[in-house]
């Protein structure tokens, strides 16, 4: 049986930190437990694994999480992910919403969306009918139309838009939702071209450099050798994103002769995950840039385990050919302006979606100074952890599920005198309308959580039924 | 085989398990079983690996109850204390912990839930055949 844990959820519908728990006594004891404290390592010398790794993981989930906030407001991978899982939201918050409005003779709806637009009418027909036996009664979904799997969104003008009916808000909504939503997983799973295999997807290393900072935490609250015992069970029994981002990791450093530091391991899944990822997305993924290095590698080139960050930027990008700083200025002037067009424009739902916004930003300026203000210790993990005031502080919230009739709920947990950046209220308002769009048209247990039915029902009035193929 | 897809989701041991199960029963049919491993569309510091089975039923009524898939799913269980398994309907999904206190029946009770939505009307309509 797998150790039991907080478990640790990065998802920007949420922009601080998401703990997701099982139980409402979870929150008690996640706010009971002192992230100072160090536990007794001839206690935990003497348990098994389970509770080791169980104990371990519960006092540093929140060094795995914060590390992702910060990576996430300093890449551009990270920009590049919040707007379009903001832009997701707000679309497929406006299609629920129309839905709710158009009302008419439907009583139900078939989800996720992503799986029935593109479905052709006979089986969609053939769903209902198998749903109609089933519980005996007639099931009418909302007029939607068939929107092929690889529909073509780029001839819309980028920015917002305005419909005057309904009716073609909700088409085009969807069309919009499932674009965003497509162009979220593809970035996750690494953009690639059609029949390519993905070796190493972006989620691997953007897993892997969390992970190096979690690593260095439990050593500094036990020791080395514990830090190893956590390293030894994830290699054998952890999930495949961390084993294959730290395998990925290690052959690059083997492959130029540098010791498996965790400073050595971070600084290297820095540089991989500073692509810019505009008009270049296959090029920018880590996997592409570690391989321009073993090409080079391959060449006879190598580089100083001693350099500076800076200087290994500039080496690195030399064999990449890219300027991985000014991409991050671009990117970073990119994200600042769709920031503030949308804050300024009311565009985004919700009573604080300009505040969101502009404290969003604020936050990213804030991260983008500190890190070429001294990006040493951002690769350094236990520099990081030292100074890990200089950074953007998050806000930490828990979710839980309230039953499969009921919703989730969400708890500020954010330690006594931290003061976020952006706020829980603001964070929650983005995350409730992410949970009704997602219910809509997300398949999978991971992304559609468990109260998804509960959340189309109530603010729908509409009986979900879900496509399983 | 026609009918309704249904999923069930857990450890990739215990999954391996009730694949096994679902292939020795004559109500349903097996459609594969997957791992996920990626992360959607964020990123989970989850150390469990969940395993999925889809299979085709042709009557989920029957499949539960009338035949020994009950017992069967119990006693893996209970070689699994600790594990969380959760079998989803197009209509519902009900996620089983198991505890020590988990027993078939209870086990049994849980399960209702997954027909008491999909056959509740269908069943008074038949004029009480059977009774969930």
């Amino acid at each position: 049986m797998a150790p039991r844990i907080f478990v640790g959820r990065w998802d920007p519908k949420f922009l601080g930190v998401g703990i997701r728990a099982k139980h409402p006594s979870d929150v008690q004891s996640f706010r009971l437990t002192d992230l100072n404290q160090k536990p007794p390592i001839a206690i935990l010398a003497n348990l098994s694994d389970e509770v080791v790794i169980s104990d371990l993981s519960r006092q540093t989930v929140l060094d795995h999480e914060i590390r992702h906030f910060h990576d996430a407001l300093l890449y551009p991978f990270g920009h590049g992910t919040t707007r379009m899982r903001i832009h997701a939201t707000q679309n497929g918050f406006t299609v629920a919403m129309i839905l709710r409005r158009l009302g008419g003779q439907a009583n139900a709806l078939a989800v996720p969306l992503q799986k029935w637009l593109p479905m052709p009418e006979p089986q969609r027909a053939e769903f209902l009918e198998e749903m109609r036996r089933q519980t005996g009664r007639e099931q009418r979904t909302p007029e939607l139309p068939v929107v092929s799997v690889d529909d073509d969104v780029s001839g819309f003008p980028s920015g917002p838009s305005e419909f005057a009916d309904d009716a073609e808000a909700l088409i085009t909504g969807c069309r919009f939702a499932l674009a965003d939503y497509r162009l979220i997983e593809d970035m996750w799973r690494s953009p690639h071209r059609d029949g390519d295999e993905i070796v190493a997807p972006t989620i691997d290393t953007w897993e892997a450099a969390a992970l190096v900072c979690q690593l260095a935490a439990i050593e500094a609250i036990s020791n080395a050798e514990m830090m190893t015992r956590f390293i030894d069970w994830l290699a054998n029994h952890g999930p495949q994103p961390y084993r294959r981002g730290m395998k990925v990791l290690n052959w690059c450093l083997e492959s130029i002769g540098w010791p498996p530091t965790l400073r050595n391991y971070l600084a290297m899944a820095t540089w991989a995950q500073l692509g810019r990822f505009k008009s270049d997305m296959r090029e920018s993924t880590p996997v592409e840039r570690l391989v321009s290095i073993l090409n080079a590698v391959g060449k006879g080139k190598r580089w100083s385990a001693d350099s500076s960050f800076t200087d290994l930027v500039r080496g690195w990008d030399e064999v990449a050919e890219c300027d991985s700083i000014t991409g991050l200025r671009e990117a970073s002037d990119d994200f600042t302006g769709f920031l503030a067009r949308a804050a300024t424009g009311g565009r985004l739902a919700g009573p604080r979606g300009a505040e969101l916004l502009t404290c969003l930003s604020a936050a990213h300026q804030r991260m983008l100074a500190a890190f070429l203000d001294d990006p040493d210790s951002y690769v350094d993990p236990t520099a990081y952890r030292a100074k890990r005031d200089s950074y953007p502080t998050p806000s930490i919230g828990i979710s839980y599920p309230q039953g499969p009739d009921a919703g989730t709920a969400w708890v500020d947990v954010t330690p006594p005198g931290w003061t976020p950046e952006i706020g829980f209220d603001a964070s929650l308002d983005l995350a409730l309308m992410a949970e009704l769009a997602d219910a809509i048209f997300l398949p999978g247990e991971k992304s559609l959580q468990e109260s998804g039915r509960f959340e189309i029902r109530q603010r729908l009035n509409l009986e979900a039924f879900r496509i399983i193929r | 085989m026609n009918g309704m897809a249904i999923r069930i989701q857990g450890d990739p041991g215990v999954i391996d398990e009730i694949s096994r199960l679902v292939q020795d029963s004559e109500q349903a049919k097996l459609v594969r079983i997957e791992r996920d491993d990626s992360g959607g569309i964020g990123a989970d510091f989850d150390l469990e690996t969940v395993a999925t089975i889809i299979a085709i039923v042709s009557s989920l009524a029957d499949l539960l109850f009338d035949k020994p898939l009950v017992p069967g799913l119990w006693k893996i269980l209970h070689r699994h204390k600790g594990t969380r398994v959760s079998i989803e309907t197009p209509a519902r999904t009900v996620t089983i912990e198991s505890t020590g206190e988990l027993t078939e029946e209870s086990l049994r009770t849980a399960l209702d839930a997954l027909l008491t939505t999909l056959w509740h009307r269908e069943y008074s309509l038949a004029g009480g055949t059977r009774s969930f």
